[in-house]
């Protein structure tokens, strides 16, 4: 194996373990209310400018980073209450215009209570870059891989080893008899939009230390994480994972060794594919419906 | 009293599925309500469930109004329901199926309650690992009635358990509810098979249109010759 292409890998696997966290976030809302929430990669933006301002602020960085994550999944909460519960009833792509409008609502917000500069933070553990098969990889990157290993298993064990976290999933696959037994389904999708929102913020601190901030930054990072939620099949936590791997990987080899112009461009050919050859992704069982 | 049901409507969009029923059910009796299709008896389920709202009337158990407490409150006060259909959580166990009947409960009353329902249904316990999905059907339909009393319920709501089943399996769904019963549950169950139904109950409604328009013990419905001839086939 090439050293170039060693390096192509790592980063691709970076930025794609920070694709799958966002994509949990799109598919635990998909479960819980049959939802694609545009709004996703504000959730990231959050999470990264609040930290830096907070951290900027004198906090230290853990704290701010804390902070963030649930000012975010606060956020998360605030559209469900005020965007998408009172619009119950509206058809599909109702919804989804009250999340692209809370997505803009988001990012005009952000450019005024923080600024439009683009910041970043300090790395967690150092800049001095490990070296593996004669690539480089920066220790910001061990740390997102662990982290998100690490949120992957937690939410697998509470949704396979918990009560509540049952009831999430039962009300996802049958809604009249999750509510018939006790689940109160405005509660299951109040907690996933909390979780997106925590996790959106959770891959922007990762991921600020290698790429910058800025308030626009949630529209190309959320999109990508649209791609790996569909590569997996909507819905699936599996599938995110590895979607956003596959994503992540996928835009990382096109822009080595294609051209670095075609980086963003990657995840639209991919959302493309996936919708015209395998609608229901690699995971998926059912197909989505059409919006 | 434990259930009393007071003009009691219920509309999807302008139709009016509901158009003032009464009735009520003792503690410990078997209450049928039979009456062909389309004549309102799931949505009067669904409406004491509290999945559907009511228009009009009361709803009371055990004296209190509970017209207006949200559906999944009305489990923890003590109705459960056995829907039409079964919805079963097909891609889950068996026994996560159960144990989220006892949601409402404490993880004691749930454990103690899961040992009580394998032991009516040993065939659950056998297949507590099988995805509820590839159940069969009359396993499906116990699966949704352990499942409802899972939540220990004061009145269990029976939604047409007989539904697609094959005669001898239908047979032992009605063993089953003459056996929960004698065991003191008090159950409200709502057939098409009316024959079926009165056998077992103590009373019974007939509901056509939304309305209740016969009620009577049960072998003075059997015995009727509106109901023969309606219903029964006789
Ligand atoms: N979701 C719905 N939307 C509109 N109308 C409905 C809906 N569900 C039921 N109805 C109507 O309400 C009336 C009562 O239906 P309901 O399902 O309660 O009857 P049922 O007695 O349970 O019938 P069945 O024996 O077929 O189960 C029917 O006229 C039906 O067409
Ligand atoms: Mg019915």
């Amino acid at each position: 194996m090439s050293a170039t292409f060693v390096q192509f890998l790592l980063a691709g696997l970076t930025v794609g373990a920070i694709y799958a966290l966002i994509a949990l976030g799109f598919s635990l809302i998909y479960n819980a209310s049959h939802l694609i929430n545009f709004a996703q990669g504000e959730f990231v933006m959050l999470g990264g400018l609040a930290t830096v301002f907070v951290f900027a602020a004198g906090v230290p960085l853990p704290l701010a980073a804390l902070l963030a994550i649930l000012a975010a999944a606060a956020v998360g909460v605030a559209l469900y209450l005020f965007g998408v519960a009172p619009a119950r009833g509206a058809t599909a792509v109702g919804l989804i215009i009250v999340t692209i409008g809370a997505s803009i609502l988001l990012k005009g917000l952000a450019g005024v209570v923080f600024d439009r500069n683009f910041h970043g933070l300090p790395p967690i553990s150092g800049e001095e870059p490990l070296r593996i098969l004669g690539a480089t990889l920066a220790p910001q990157s061990l740390w997102i891989f662990g982290v998100t290993a690490a949120v992957a298993l937690a939410l697998w064990l509470f949704f396979t080893r918990t009560l509540q976290g049952k009831a999430m999933l039962a009300a996802a696959f049958n809604p009249l008899a999750a509510e018939l037994v006790g689940v109160d389904p405005r509660r299951v999708v109040l907690v996933s939009f909390a979780l997106a929102g925590a996790l959106g913020a959770l891959a922007g601190v990762l991921v600020t230390p290698l790429a910058p901030t800025h308030f626009q930054v949630g529209t190309m990072l959320g999109l990508k994480g649209f791609a790996a939620a569909i590569v997996g099949g909507l819905g699936s936590g599996p599938g995110a994972m590895v979607g956003g791997l596959v994503v992540g990987l996928a835009e990382s080899l096109a822009a080595g060794y294609l051209s670095s112009a075609y980086k963003d461009a990657i995840a639209f050919v991919i959302i493309l594919l996936v919708l015209v050859l395998r609608p229901s992704g690699l995971f998926g069982a059912k197909t989505i419906e059409r919006v | 009293m434990l259930l009393e049901v007071e003009g009691l409507e219920a509309h999807y969009g302008r139709i009016r599925a509901l158009a003032g029923v009464d009735l009520h059910v003792a503690e410990g009796e078997l209450v049928a309500i039979v009456g062909a299709n389309g004549a309102g008896k799931t949505t009067l389920l669904r409406t004491l469930s509290g999945v559907h709202p009511a228009s009009a009337g009361t709803i009371r158990l055990d004296g209190r109004d509970i017209t207006r407490v949200a559906g999944p409150r009305r489990v923890a006060l003590g109705i459960a329901q056995v829907p039409e259909g079964r919805q079963v959580f097909a891609p889950m166990s068996v026994e996560d199926n159960l144990l989220l009947g006892g949601y409402v409960r404490s993880a004691a009353e749930r454990t103690e309650t899961l040992g009580e329902v394998y032991a009516l249904f040993p065939r659950l316990r056998e297949r507590r690992d099988q995805p509820a999905g590839t159940l069969s059907g009359g396993e499906q339909q116990m699966l949704a009635i352990g499942r409802a009393l899972m939540a220990r319920p004061r009145l269990l709501l029976l939604d047409e358990p007989s539904m697609g089943l094959a005669p001898r399996i239908v047979e032992q769904i009605f063993e089953t509810i003459g056996e929960l019963r004698r065991r003191g549950t008090t159950i409200l169950l709502v057939e098409q098979n009316a024959y079926a139904a009165l056998s077992v109950a103590d009373r019974g409604y007939v509901l056509e249109s939304g309305r209740v328009t016969l009620a009577d013990r049960a072998g003075a419905l059997l015995a009727d010759e509106r109901v023969k001839a309606a219903y029964l086939g006789l």
